[in-house]
């Protein structure tokens, strides 16, 4: 009997050993979670209007540049296409091979400039909330949530316009081998293409969420008032 | 024969410690190796999710912000709307 009662106690103890372990880690992560997030609030505090506007216009610039790099791999790769269906036999099919190449292309362009001006939107609107926010604070709120979950959105917003200019950059000029498997060659490019903006589109969607969510937090936290006050 | 059963008593009840003492420590020596994301454990118990019940939807419609109208506001239609003519230009290949 006193045996197992030794084990149960042995038990119990190095499951609590273990319990404080985790409960460390846990508190030693959460810390450094706030600190980055505290280290960001700064750094958006720190930013005047014309800093926030120079930061656009740069995130533009990269865009565009991105563009006009896979646009000069893009007419390379027309050419390349134009030569290769020349040799086809069936000419509709040379000009519908070419059309869907050209067409890929014009969607990736397309959504990526809707993206861009969708992120460029969230971002003027996160930086009008911590305007809010800080003013609030001015006022004697206590606004550690609300800016816990204004950097929250802020992360969300640089990976997502981090995707959007990898997504820029990318070209879906179709490259076939042969007139038999140009239809092949042509599903490979659209699945591709889909699943780079598909994948572009569920980041956009989470940096809409996480602002929203700051906006929530903030309304909850400072009251309606704070939050619409312009 | 009765100190014999205490002794094979005694031998399962070390083994079963030493079992013990062995799977917990690994336990923590994989934790402290590993490091394991706290972020995925959070997810799998749910931490962090948006708690919509504290707005509920008729609540929301009158206490929704300038700015989360603003935010509601920028739609992005799903990309597979985009693939319509691509998608028939490359059925006819």
């Amino acid at each position: 009997m006193r045996k197992i009662a030794a084990i149960v106690l042995t038990f119990l103890i190095l499951l609590l050993g273990v319990q404080t372990s985790f409960a460390e880690y846990s508190a030693e992560e959460q810390a450094r979670i706030m600190e980055e997030k505290r280290q960001l609030i700064e750094q958006m505090k720190g930013k005047s209007k014309e800093e926030q506007a120079r930061m656009m216009e740069e995130f533009r610039n990269r865009i565009f540049n991105k563009q006009a790099s896979s646009s000069a791999v893009t007419v390379q790769r027309k050419e390349e296409l134009q030569t290769k269906v020349e040799e086809f036999k069936d000419h509709r099919k040379a000009q519908i091979a070419e059309r869907v190449s050209t067409n890929l292309n014009t969607i990736n362009d397309n959504r990526v400039n809707s993206m861009t001006k969708i992120l460029e939107r969230f971002q003027t609107i996160l930086d009008k909330l911590l305007g809010r926010v800080t003013t609030a604070e001015a006022n004697g709120k206590d606004v550690a949530a609300a800016e816990s979950a204004i950097a929250s959105a802020q992360t969300a917003i640089d990976e997502a316009m981090t995707v959007v200019e990898t997504q820029a950059g990318k070209d879906y000029s179709l490259v076939v081998d042969d007139e038999s498997t140009v239809r092949t060659d042509a599903q490979i490019k659209r699945q591709a293409l889909m699943v780079d903006l598909k994948s572009a589109h569920e980041k956009i969607k989470a940096a809409k969420d996480e602002v929203v969510g700051a906006i929530r937090v903030s309304v909850t936290t400072l009251g309606k008032e704070e939050v619409d006050n312009e | 024969m009765n100190k014999f059963k205490n002794n094979q008593k005694g031998m399962i009840h070390l083994v079963l410690l030493m079992f013990v003492f062995i799977v917990l420590i690994g336990v923590i020596v994989a934790f402290v190796i590993f490091k394991p994301n706290l972020g995925s454990f959070k997810k799998m118990a749910g931490a962090g999710q948006k708690n919509e019940l504290t707005i509920s939807p008729t609540v929301t419609s009158a206490a929704t912000t300038d700015l989360e109208k603003e935010v509601n506001a920028q739609e992005l239609s799903d990309p597979a709307n985009d693939f319509t003519q691509v998608d028939q230009d490359i059925n006819s290949l």
